[in-house]
């Protein structure tokens, strides 16, 4: 089994080999071996320091860490250890390194300024892997579903403050097929909070530093998680005024884009026109009909019924489409607690009829839609219908 | 290796000969990413470079300018220097919204995407790096972030920028001092002269520091280097000694110098060269309005004692005492302390109601007595050497004046047990420090055994050796990628870092002094003790 680092800005790949008990060097630019550095036995986990510029190796079954100096590719030390150190990681800025021990349930903090062990915890149940936010480490417990946190702070005075948090159900030793070696701790883009999976429980888990529990979970639809990955898809400022990001349209046609800023309160939808990739088909591109109501503001009454007439003509040419069976109408009272809907009737000619009663007075609005034609409620023209007793009056 | 590394140096040679024979600027040194300077030192060509990529500073080339594309403000290239965005490392840096990327020569000539808008881009050429710094174009020739200004520079100046940026953040792009398993430090103090004891015990404690230090492995592989010139004790041996200290024995950063009263120049020296300077062993820091960003004092100065003796007088004192009066020496220590009264009288409905300066050998007692007295002052701030505020207290024993007595307790020191018996019952000091916590002292102590070295004063010693753990904290958080600049980032960066050997220090960027404030103290003369009266005082609305 291998593990993978780099160090040298990129350059350099650090490749172990559990089997060999090697550490291999790798050029980055040509993927050349050009070092082979035997280190203890069964080395896996292995870790850049940037700030100590050192490659750490862990040796599962020797009692020790091997140091290597990336621009001597060669081993320059080793720091002593308990036989069982499955993970390695550094934190981001390289001063730490968190030395996670299954067997003997510990892990070990090294702060590589003097590449001693400053302290470390046994508050742990078979540990198996420690990532990062800006104020924690997060260790992952197989035997238990709690999770292990790491203040990061205060680190710098030697002292190793530790917090355990349960986290959903079952633990991961429940499903031991389901134990994979992706992340399962992840920080998520805002600060201070993380996606925990778990396969047990079918879930992910979302959790703010500073509470007691998870926040909340999402379903993994019965699948059993393997690891997370966090695409950040947040709109950044990429010119002054102009703000960014990606998105991946899975299909060709016309989308709206709604967008809300928060401060000031701002909603708007952007209209976005996916063309068609190489050889699909071209998506309707919108309706191929219009409709031309046959009234002009007719004087409705609430109670009995009125009849609705209007025609149905093609877009291009103009002429009166016959023959539609699925014509619907939808009419509703403004703001559209009460509506309506119903099929139109085919009069002849190209002309459609409904008849409709409105209960009460008020400012009304009617719809027609033809799917056949492409046509929703919003692709064709719609007419306002004011109902209103002789005593009211028009209102508007 | 040793072969491998004259080879370089040769090809450096024969480079340069090209150069001379076709007369023309190579443009790009052809060897890439180690410097191909002697002993790892940058190139005469590299150090230009480096000082535009640190200061915008053009040299003997002429000055840089540069317009700002979203303002089309011209200006300076001092204002926006590379460093400034770009990283002392060239490592890059996020801020304000803002996020630099890291221009290495390796991230530079390697095909790249930006993380904010996802774009991509070719790698740089020599040709596309002149681009992007005159035009603001990337190799792509798509505009770069409004952000990056566009530098007006020669080609020669261009030439300069590209060789350092080639080894910027590499081996040999290192300053004075710092070498692949040491470090040294450099400290001025008086091995001659009547202070010689002091100097010899704060030398011997710093050496066991170090020396502990190094038994550990040293900081991220490398151990610490003391070397001490001899000052003299007073001013112009202390300069003298620490120009030798920068520029004969090229040592990284000071640490405990001996800084006589008002003598400026160290700090002048420490601020010019760019040399931080930690720790001095001062009296009373020599301040600056803004403050010298080289020099990180421990404790307070007069200026903020008199502040915290005076709002103690006017808030906690029993009886309170806001009626005061200043007599002070014409001196530059004694004047910070005035100024220092003057400061929060006001805030606190303090009143000066007489103040007095006089100059060596012309104090009046009886008359500045009597003027005080007058000015109905209930309390006389003193600040002077101990003999004349003796003077003046005798004086006031003898009429039996109600008054209180108060100075800073530095100036005063074991003559405090000398004032007469009345004065004595009715006066306070300031105390910039705290009792060393005993644990550490402990500990200092058993370092010190270890290397034998006597613990003459701990008074003395132990601030060094807070100077010598602060020291080793700010390495520590800098990485072996080691600079002045990013020892100052990360001393600046210290909050309530405890020595147990000092009051807790916090540093900023605009502030110089660890541990802002002090005790107040009152004379116990039966026991022959100073005892406190308060606990520690910051000085209200904290630093100048």
């Amino acid at each position: 089994m291998h593990g993978i680092a780099f160090g040298d800005d990129g350059h350099l790949a650090f490749v172990t080999s559990s089997g060999a008990n090697t550490v291999t060097v790798i050029d980055g630019e040509t993927l050349e071996p050009v070092a082979d550095i035997p280190v203890g036995r069964t080395p896996l986990a292995v870790a850049y320091s940037r700030a100590a510029d050192l490659v750490y190796v862990a040796n599962i079954n020797d009692e020790h860490l091997s140091v290597i100096d990336p621009s001597s590719k060669s081993a320059v030390g080793k720091i002593s250890t308990e036989r069982g150190t499955v993970a390695l990681r550094f934190d981001p800025e390289g001063r730490f390194g968190f030395i996670v021990n299954q067997t003997a349930g510990l892990v070990s903090v090294l702060d590589v300024a003097t590449n001693s062990i400053v302290g470390g915890t046994s508050v742990v149940s078979e540990p198996d892997q420690v990532t990062f936010t800006e104020k924690f480490a997060y260790i992952r417990n197989l035997g238990s579903n709690k999770i292990t946190m790491i203040d990061r702070d205060r680190l710098a005075r030697e002292q190793v403050v530790v917090v355990d948090v349960m986290i959903g159900q079952k633990p991961p030793v429940d499903l031991p097929a389901q134990i994979g070696v992706a992340d399962m701790i992840v920080p998520t883009p805002t600060v201070g909070s993380v996606m925990i999976a778990s396969a047990p429980d079918r879930s992910f888990y979302y959790y703010a530093e500073g509470m007691m529990a998870s926040m909340g979970s999402f379903q993994a639809y019965k699948r059993f998680p393997r690891g997370i990955l966090i695409l950040d898809r947040s709109l950044q400022e990429s010119a002054p005024g102009v703000y960014s990001t990606f998105i991946r349209p899975l299909r060709s046609g016309l989308c709206n884009v709604p967008c809300v800023v928060d401060q000031p309160r701002v909603v708007h939808c952007f209209e976005l026109r996916v063309e068609a990739a190489e050889g699909e088909a071209a998506a309707p591109t919108g309706a191929s009909v219009t409709v031309k109501y046959l009234f002009d503001k007719p004087r409705i009454r609430p109670g009995g019924d009125t009849k609705l007439t209007f025609r149905v003509l093609d877009s291009a040419t103009g002429a009166p489409v016959e023959g539609l069976e699925d014509i619907l109408v939808m009419i509703f009272k403004k703001p559209g607690v009460w509506q309506r809907r119903q099929r139109a009737k085919e009069i002849g000619d190209g002309a459609y009829e409904i008849v409709q009663s409105f209960p009460e007075s008020g400012m009304h609005m009617m719809l027609v839609s033809i799917p056949s034609r492409g046509a929703s409620f919003l692709d064709l023209p719609t007419v306002d219908l004011p109902v209103y007793t002789d005593e009211e009056g028009p209102r508007w | 290796m040793v072969a491998r590394r004259h080879a370089l140096q040769r090809g450096g040679t024969l480079l340069s000969l090209i150069a001379l024979l076709f007369g023309a600027g190579i443009g790009f040194p052809a060897a890439a990413g180690e410097g191909a300077g002697e002993d790892g030192q940058l190139t005469p060509q590299e150090q230009r470079g480096r000082a535009i990529y640190r200061k915008g500073d053009g040299g003997s080339g002429g000055e840089i300018r540069l317009i700002l594309s979203s303002s089309k403000l011209n200006m300076g290239a001092a204002a926006f220097p590379c460093e400034s965005c770009h990283g002392s490392d060239g490592e890059g840096t996020e801020e304000g919204g803002l996020a630099p990327p890291p221009i290495r020569w390796r991230a530079l000539t390697n095909a790249g995407r930006s993380p904010v808008t996802g774009r991509a881009r070719a790698g740089y050429t020599p040709e596309a790096l002149r681009r992007a710094i005159r035009k603001g174009l990337d190799p792509s020739g798509s505009p770069m972030h409004p952000g990056m200004p566009r530098y007006i520079m020669s080609d020669a100046q261009l030439d300069d920028l590209s060789a350092y940026l080639r080894v910027l953040g590499r081996d040999s792009d290192h300053d004075p001092g710092v070498e692949a398993h040491a470090i040294r430090l450099g400290s001025a103090l008086p091995l001659s002269g009547p202070r010689e004891r002091m100097g010899h015990a704060i030398r011997g404690i710093l050496e066991a520091f170090f020396q502990e230090i190094n038994q550990g492995g040293g900081i991220f592989g490398r151990r610490l280097e003391l070397v001490v010139e001899d000052s003299g004790g007073d001013c112009s041996g202390v300069v003298a000694a620490t120009r030798r200290l920068i520029e004969n024995q090229r040592v990284f950063a000071l640490i405990g110098s001996f800084e006589p009263v008002g003598c400026d120049g160290v700090a002048e020296l420490a601020a010019a060269t760019e040399v931080p300077l930690i720790g001095p062993t001062a009296i009373s820091p020599n301040l600056s309005v803004p403050p010298n960003p080289q020099v990180f004092y421990l404790l307070a100065s007069h200026y903020e004692q008199a502040r915290v003796l005076v709002e103690f007088l006017a808030t906690e004192a029993e009886p309170r005492l806001t009626r005061l009066a200043v007599i002070h020496l014409e001196e530059s220590i004694h004047n910070q302390a005035t100024d220092g009264v003057r400061r929060p009288a006001p805030l606190l409905a303090s009143t000066i109601g007489y103040e007095q300066a006089y100059h060596p050998g012309g104090l009046d007692a009886p008359a500045a007595l009597e003027a005080a007295l007058d000015a109905g002052a209930e309390v006389v701030f003193f600040f002077g050497p101990s003999a004349d505020l003796l003077a003046f207290a005798r004086h006031a024993e003898q009429t039996g004046a109600p008054l209180w007595m108060v100075s800073t307790g530095s100036t005063l020191g074991r003559e405090a047990f000398h004032l007469p018996e009345g004065i004595s019952s009715r006066s306070y000091l300031s105390y910039p420090s705290a009792l060393p916590d005993p644990r550490e002292l402990a500990r200092m102590l058993k370092m010190a055994q270890r290397a034998e070295v006597p613990l003459e004063s701990v008074a003395l010693q132990g601030p060094a050796v807070a100077s010598g753990r602060l020291l080793v904290e700010g390495l520590k958080q800098c990485g072996r990628r080691l600079s002045r600049a990013r020892l100052l980032e990360s001393l600046e960066s210290v909050r309530g870092f405890t020595t147990g050997l000092a009051p807790p220090l916090t540093y900023g960027p605009n502030r110089r002094i660890g541990a802002m404030g002090a005790y107040v103290l009152r004379i116990d003369r039966e026991k022959g003790e100073l005892v406190p009266v308060s606990s520690w005082i910051t000085p209200r609305q904290g630093e100048r």
